[in-house]
């Protein structure tokens, strides 16, 4: 096995082998693993030493910016507060200036008292506490070894805790399914925890757990679910949060579940390294490395075969795991929970039927519709055209994703004053908020805040721009981008170096009553009979096509636009109207480009930027209608990928491609240019046949060519799903008959000439 | 992730359709996913706490 190591990220401290309870459910004395019965009861100064030294070393060798670290035990408290203390300083000393160190301890809260509270509040440790549930649940198992029932001091602990909330982490709750499921959940959330995790009970194939029914850690779960849901999530449940999360595509929040490298390593009170917690419950020895922290450094403990076993994802799990509709979430349930003799770990959980039931029933009650694509309209997108209702159908996803962005932007503390304007405006106005967030550019805009490369303040521009589209009155402070005050969908002002300005919307009108010097430079539009389209030369945001975008047109510059425009539509509506109904639904905005030092045309489409192409001044309509169909291509093609995956996104091949030949492309990039050139190829098989285009057949023979070359490494590249394989079947078909039309045979020398000048300089390029 | 079934009459996308549902509604859970899918390298989505959850 050769695989790359995982450094680890959490680190659980034992610092004292005993504990003052005798719960009879304890995975450390009951179970299999036995090892504590011949440690040190406590970790020595010196052991502790050596440990921070080596997470220390880890944090560097690895350049982990953040680490968890939990002091664990036996019962951690029972070290006493002197010598936890004294770890927890080494620990704050030796890594607080090397990474974010989250510290807390886990106890059983028997020795809670207002003492060592002071001691983790000095240091930032926070606290979370074992409780099994009410009292008669908690009882059941958590008892002193007299008997004497732990309820009321474990209370009085979390009550201590509770007036300290930035110490409380939470409540961690073993079930019993002989327990009452809604008790144990009320009796919780009446604490108020900022988090509960309810574990299973640890146990494996050789010894399960007890079991009244089938899924019965399910259907005690299921309960709480249901409460849990029914009572608007009080508090967050680290069990239900993570099977939500990876059910959509997230990470989980537990070690119980998911498919994420393990990346945890325990610390016993001896120094020596010991793998996940939960394996004493396998067999004895079974979490043993043989390394400790006087010889070893974690590096070597990350490449130890056991800890590498636990960090194989889906490729570590048993077939029947595997084949297992919900493994996304469950990844197999905890690794210990898998072991019976003689086939080790190569099992599905013990629990697995009560993880499958939960899974699939919390999968099932919180299910949301989602975006489809029509069948025909993937088949009129793969011929390379789509009408009016398949570009509306990407369009509205496009709806989607940017009110998706735009509440992530929405979560940052700059962005609050417009957000709490546009949530309003949402409730009342939905269709001018809609609007202003069709404009292309608030995608790219919000994108780059999630970069943390934009100004989450701009979304009080376009909270503003919604005002008035809606005609309701607002009074707010507007950001100056690039040096102008932006309204997305109705133009900006220049006002100078102000950064910021209060912005007065009433009735559809508006200005900036502090700067009464501002000048106003409306959106202008492009007309050509019943399309209109933004001439868009003041979004700040519009600096994302690869090109130099035009800074404000002039009144005749603008006049030329607009003839060109109408014009090139009309050339588009006679002679190619294949693409005209999808142009007319999808493209709302021209972005004038600086001409190209080099002269020629340029042109471009930006994934972030739906419905905008982007174009320097064409030297004549045609071109320009080449150019809006050409880039339009892109706008579709990247609206797809937004929604389905057409290739895998792991795929590493890169590709020849003849229209940018200065390296290889990956094979998103080809798909692009394939998808493009055939709309290119179809200009040209219609434009050679109108005099005065005397490129028109070389064009035609070239680009026909090529393309039919790039579908064939398509095919062959092995990085196409299913779907993206159909859709690149799709455009083949549309090619093909093209192939059979007669080009004279001076054109096609042309384009022979033409293709292997390409290929030479691509060559030349990469070497 | 991958979503690549066919129904009969509909290819279906991960992307829940967020339309209807008001900006101010629109969950962590559902934009996160949005995000991430888009911007699989924006660290929205960031474990705030061990994983290690084994009780005492």
């Amino acid at each position: 096995m050769n695989l790359p190591t995982v450094p680890f990220r959490q680190f659980v401290l034992k610092v004292h082998s005993r504990c003052d309870l005798a719960c009879d459910h304890c995975y450390v004395y009951e179970h299999a693993d036995q090892s504590w019965r011949r440690r040190p009861v406590v970790m020595a100064d010196e052991t502790a030493a050596w440990a921070v030294t080596r997470i220390a070393e880890h944090v560097k060798s690895n350049g982990l910016a953040h680490v968890h670290i939990v002091l664990h035990g036996g019962e951690p408290l029972l070290a006493g507060r002197e010598r936890l203390g004294r770890l927890i300083t080494e620990l704050r000393g030796g890594l607080d200036g090397l990474c974010t160190l989250d510290l807390r301890v886990h106890t059983n809260g028997t020795l809670l008292d207002e003492r060592f509270l002071d001691l983790f509040e000095e240091h930032d440790v926070k606290v979370g506490v074992s409780l099994d549930g009410d009292r008669a649940a908690n009882d059941r198992h958590r008892r002193y070894a007299d008997g004497r029932s732990s309820y009321d001091r474990v209370i009085r602990a979390v009550e201590r805790l509770r007036r300290r909330p930035r110490l409380y982490a939470g409540l961690l709750c073993t079930i019993d399914v002989a327990n009452d499921p809604r008790a144990v959940y009320r009796a919780l959330a009446a604490l108020e925890p900022p988090q509960v995790d309810f574990l299973l009970p640890h146990a494996t194939w050789d010894s399960p757990p007890p079991r009244p029914a089938p899924t019965a850690y399910a259907d005690w779960l299921i309960e709480v679910f249901e409460l849990w849901d029914a009572e608007g999530r009080r508090m967050p449940v680290r069990m239900f949060e993570s099977i939500l999360r990876t059910s959509r595509g997230g990470t989980s929040l537990t070690e119980s579940l998911g498919l994420e490298p393990a990346d945890l390593v325990v610390i016993e009170t001896d120094g020596t390294y010991e793998q996940a917690d939960s394996l004493k419950v396998a067999y004895d020895g079974a979490p043993a490395t043989g390394l400790d922290v006087f010889h070893h450094d974690l590096d070597t403990v990350a490449r130890h075969t056991g800890v590498l076993a636990r960090q194989q994802g889906l490729g570590g799990l048993c077939d029947t795991c595997r084949a297992c509709p919900v493994v996304d979430s469950c990844g197999g349930g905890l690794y210990a929970h898998r072991y019976r003799t003689g086939s080790g770990f190569a099992n599905p959980s013990v629990y697995s039927a009560d993880l499958f039931t939960l899974i699939t029933h919390i999968r099932r009650r919180t299910a949301m519709p989602t975006h489809s694509v029509p069948a025909v309209t993937m088949d009129a997108l793969s011929a390379g055209y789509g009408g009016e209702e398949d570009i509306r159908c990407l369009a509205a996803a496009q709806r989607t994703i940017r009110r998706a962005l735009l509440a992530g932007v929405g979560a940052h503390a700059s962005a609050t004053a417009g957000w709490d304007l546009l949530t309003r405006l949402d409730a009342d106005h939905r269709d001018a908020v809609d609007a202003v967030l069709d404009h292309p550019y608030v995608r790219e805009w919000a994108v780059r805040c999630l970069r943390q490369d934009g100004d989450p303040g701009y979304l009080a521009n376009i909270a503003a721009a919604a005002a008035v589209r809606a005609g309701v009155a607002a009074d707010l402070v507007i950001t100056a981008v690039d040096g102008v005050f932006h309204l997305p969908t109705l133009g900006a002002f220049e006002a100078g170096p102000a950064a910021a300005a209060r912005l007065v919307a009433e009735d559809g009108r508006f200005s900036l009553p502090d700067l009464p010097g501002a000048v106003w430079h409306p959106l202008r539009r492009l007309t050509a009979g019943d399309l209109s389209v933004a001439l868009e030369d003041t979004d700040p945001h519009r600096h994302c096509h690869g090109h130099p975008a035009s800074g404000r047109l002039t009144e005749a510059q603008a006049a030329g636009w607009q003839r060109m425009f109408a014009e090139a539509w009309a050339i588009i509506e006679s002679d190619h109207p294949a693409y005209a109904p999808g142009l007319r639904a999808g493209l709302t905005t021209l972005m004038p480009l600086d001409p190209p030092e080099e002269g020629g045309s340029a042109s471009s489409a930006a994934r972030n930027a739906f419905g905008a192409v982007a174009a320097a001044p064409p030297a004549d309509p045609a071109t320009l209608a080449l150019l809006l169909i050409h880039e339009f291509q892109h706008v579709k093609l990247g609206a797809v990928f937004d929604l389905l995956d057409l290739y895998d996104p792991a795929h590493t091949g890169r590709y020849y491609a003849p229209w940018r030949r200065e390296s290889p492309r990956p094979i998103e990039a080809l798909l692009q240019g394939v998808y493009a050139h055939l709309a290119v190829t179809d200009f040209w098989r219609v434009r050679r046949h109108r005099s005065g285009d005397g490129p028109g057949d070389v064009q035609f023979a070239l680009w026909r060519e090529q393309t039919a070359r790039a579908i064939d490494d398509l095919e062959r590249s092995g990085g196409l799903t299913p779907l993206g394989a159909r859709f690149v079947a799709g455009m083949r078909r549309t090619l093909e008959p093209w192939l059979d039309e007669p080009v004279s045979g001076r054109a096609a020398a042309a384009a022979a000439e033409l293709a292997e000048r390409y290929r030479a300089e691509s060559a030349a390029a990469r070497s | 992730m991958n979503i690549t079934d066919e129904k009969q009459s509909e290819v279906p996308s991960n992307v829940r359709d967020l339309r209807d549902v008001p900006l101010s509604d629109v969950s962590d859970l559902d934009r996160e996913s949005i995000i991430r899918r888009l911007l699989p390298e924006t660290p929205v989505e960031r474990v705030p706490v061990a994983r290690f959850n084994s009780s005492i």
